[in-house]
């Protein structure tokens, strides 16, 4: 009866190290599988780095919140003194009146139309465009209203997320986003705007050619089995 | 078409499916199980103590307006504050480089051929974190110093936590051994527990795998006390600021 245990017990081990440790050529066609696997994903991920070429070139983009894009849809006409977030996309067809603020990382697709360079202070301009539409008493109304409202538009003078007290004077706080070697998008618009290509491109082959000896390893070792 | 996160997702669900058969085979189930389960763990502590830390987030698929961006929403499976996506990208590297570091160094020390998996998937992170934080798969928001736009602290996290990873795995899995220094804790700890007192290459398979977790608990330990120190050096040399997690 003991004995019978034993080989029981023995024979529960061996079935263990069968799932355990499965024979060398089931071991090898499954690297093989995952080499597979990882070379396709690796070209995948080159795929999407020449993809994501364009959104690494704006020096803000990393760190920039992005807008929803129901905000601004295809053909929307921003309001007259928007101030438009640093990042923003603006869709193609977009009417950018004048006194609109587009600070620097705003991308502007082919058909948007731009104003004249924005003045600190602008008048308001409805009235010549409010003349295309004109119903008859509405220049009456206007020229009653005749003094124009100066429209104040000024660039936010804390950044999101800073904290002034009035009282001890603030260190100066590290800036949010990263410049020179530090900045994703040096890389993206160097080398003829091709940086980054290239270097998904340069890292993507070496990671190939690492998996590739692994699997020649692998391949002599059944030769020579 | 963006390589946004969706296209991210589905590539990793898909990839892991056929990788995890392939791996199943090369490694053994049970191991590869093992594994598996370790790895996902592994990398949903690390994660979600970085995201509470304010040092990486997701957050921006977590946004109702900018979920609304996409055509299908953000990440859709979601292990707490961490998507199941980053963990399987995680178990992708850490099992390849193991495989490839075994293959390539066979008569090496288990930490030598640690130390070369968490090499390579440095490389591997090299490749995936500027396509990552271009699409804002996640963002990076600690005060560091970043090279294109990559924190280095995220780099010396990506290798310490493969190579002691794959160093747990090497000596409790595969060349099951007691660790002298660790001999004594792990007597009246994980062994009473287990209720044995045998030496891992005696223990059943699954008093193995609960000693395999355990180490895995202690590697995190060791790899909190050596990130600590690298995420001081690189705040004390920052070239960015810290972004608040929700601005």
């Amino acid at each position: 009866m003991a004995n019978k245990r034993i080989e029981l017990e023995q024979y529960k081990h061996y079935v263990n190290l069968l799932e355990e440790e499965p024979n060398r050529k089931t071991a090898r066609r499954g690297f093989l599988t995952c080499a597979i696997v990882m070379v396709i994903l690796v070209v995948g991920l080159i795929v999407m780095g020449f993809m994501s070429t364009n959104l690494a070139r704006n020096p803000s983009h990393v760190t920039s919140k992005p807008q929803p894009a129901t905000s601004t849809p295809t053909g929307t006409q921003v309001p007259s003194g928007t101030q438009l977030p640093s990042g923003t996309q603006l869709p193609s067809g977009t009417q950018l009146p004048s006194g609109t603020q587009l600070p620097s990382g705003t991308q502007l697709p082919s058909g948007t139309q731009t104003p004249m360079a924005p003045t600190d202070k602008m008048m308001s301009d409805a009235g010549p465009a409010g003349l295309i539409d004109a119903q008859p008493g509405d220049l009456v109304a206007q020229a009653q209203s005749s003094t124009p409202t100066p429209i104040n538009i000024s660039a936010p003078s804390t950044s999101p997320g800073s904290v002034t007290s009035p009282g001890k004077p603030a260190a100066k706080p590290l800036p949010t986003t990263t410049s020179g070697a530090g900045n994703l998008s040096n890389l993206a618009n160097g080398a003829g705007a091709r940086g980054l290509d290239i270097y998904v491109l340069v890292l993507g082959i070496a990671l190939m050619i690492v998996i590739y000896l692994g699997v020649r390893r692998v391949r002599l070792e059944g030769k020579t089995k | 078409m963006k390589a946004n996160v969706i296209v991210f997702e589905a590539a990793i669900f898909i990839f892991f499916l056929f990788f995890y058969h392939g791996s199943s085979r090369a490694m053994g189930k049970s191991r590869n199980r093992v594994f598996f389960a370790g790895a996902l763990l592994y990398s949903l502590a690390i994660q979600t103590v970085a995201v509470l830390g304010g040092v990486m987030n997701f957050y921006w698929y977590q946004q109702n307006t900018y979920y609304k961006h996409y055509p299908l929403g953000g990440y859709i499976i979601w292990l707490g504050l961490v998507p199941l996506a980053a963990g399987l990208l995680f178990y992708l590297v850490a099992a390849m480089t193991q495989m490839l570091s075994t293959v390539m160094m066979p008569k090496a020390s288990a930490w030598a051929r640690s130390a070369l998996a968490g090499a390579i998937a440095v490389g591997f992170y090299l490749l995936i974190e500027p396509i990552a934080i271009t699409n804002h798969w996640w963002t990076w928001n600690l005060k560091s110093f970043y090279i294109i736009d990559i924190p280095l602290v995220a780099l010396f996290g990506v290798f310490a936590a493969v190579f002691l990873f794959n160093a747990v795995y090497t000596l409790t899995v595969l060349d099951a051994k007691d660790q002298k220094n660790l001999k004594k804790f792990e007597d009246r700890t994980v062994k009473k527990l287990l209720k044995t007192n045998h030496h891992p290459a005696n223990l059943n398979w699954r008093q193995l795998q609960w000693l395999f977790f355990y180490r895995l608990l202690m590697s995190l330990v060791v790899f909190a006390a050596f990130m600590t120190p690298v995420i001081v050096i690189f705040w004390a040399v920052a070239n960015r600021g810290q972004i608040p997690p929700n601005w």
